[in-house]
């Protein structure tokens, strides 16, 4: 059977809200050594993703004023843990992203439940 | 004003453009790293390969195919006395991750370090030194 998502996918993910600060979102990023923070909104429901990459649109801004919002990576493709690894991999290609946010399959609609990493399928492949 | 040279690692983890793409994943894992530098024999930078150059090998045989074939070629070149604001426009064009660094003094395309846009994050952050997490924890 194809692997699914669900086999290597991280559960649980770090998130901000749309108003966050980019600098504290830069915090988040090397607080915790991760190379992305999901953007909820009010209701919990993903609305985008921050990448390494996108804090640096905000280069030469003021980090205390540009919020999370304004550098996101819109959520366009939704990807849930029972999504074929191939096809998130296709996704990630296609973008050149390094992180895919899964979302639950059940309502309420988009709620994120985690994430899918690059690094994590390359470690995979690596040990296969 | 902030250089490259002030941002980069120094030192690269380097393969040779016949390791396998099966060997460059388990040169990731065991040293939590994110990119390998591509050199031929005489150690000349031919290119990168990142997490997602591996991808493309995703359902192919790992062990045929080679760093020659999924790497970026290296025609990205920035000087390590260049303004980080240099560097930050051309992760952003190419909307890569990773800039190698070559030696501006060695003849030949010598890598020196490398520049990521985590380092840039990690300067746009702020945070005074020691707030990291300790240990060898890979960032996801």
């Amino acid at each position: 059977m194809a692997e699914l998502v669900r086999d290597l996918m991280r559960h649980g993910a770090l998130t901000c809200t749309l108003d966050t600060p980019v600098k504290e979102v830069a915090q988040i990023m090397v607080m915790n050594r991760t190379r992305y923070v999901v953007v909820t909104d009010k209701q919990n429901a993903v609305v985008g993703i921050i990448s390494a990459r996108s804090i640096l649109k905000a280069w030469g801004k003021d980090l205390e004023r540009t919020k999370a919002k304004d550098i996101l990576l819109p959520y366009t493709v939704t990807t849930t843990p029972d999504t074929s690894l191939a096809e998130a991999i296709r996704v990630m290609q296609k973008r050149r992203i390094q992180h895919l946010v899964i979302v639950s399959e059940r309502p309420p609609h988009k709620q994120v439940v985690g994430i899918l990493s690059a690094s994590d399928i390359v470690r995979h492949m690596a040990r296969s | 004003m902030t250089l490259v040279r002030d941002l980069m690692h120094r030192g690269v983890i380097t393969c040779h453009l016949q390791t396998s793409v099966k060997e460059i994943a388990q040169i990731m894992d065991a040293n939590w790293i994110r990119s390998v530098v591509v050199t031929d024999d005489q150690g000349e930078v031919w290119g990168i390969v990142s997490l997602i150059s591996i991808l493309k090998a995703w359902d192919k045989d790992l062990e045929k195919l080679t760093a020659e074939d999924i790497l970026q070629p290296f025609t990205i070149t920035i000087s390590p006395e260049a303004p980080i604001e240099d560097a930050v426009k051309l992760l952003q064009q190419k909307r890569i991750e990773h800039l190698v660094i070559v030696s501006p003094v060695e003849s030949g395309r010598r890598a020196v370090g490398i520049l990521t846009t985590f380092d840039i994050v990690q300067h746009m952050a702020g945070l005074p030194a020691g707030t990291l997490r300790s240990g060898m924890e890979l960032g996801r």
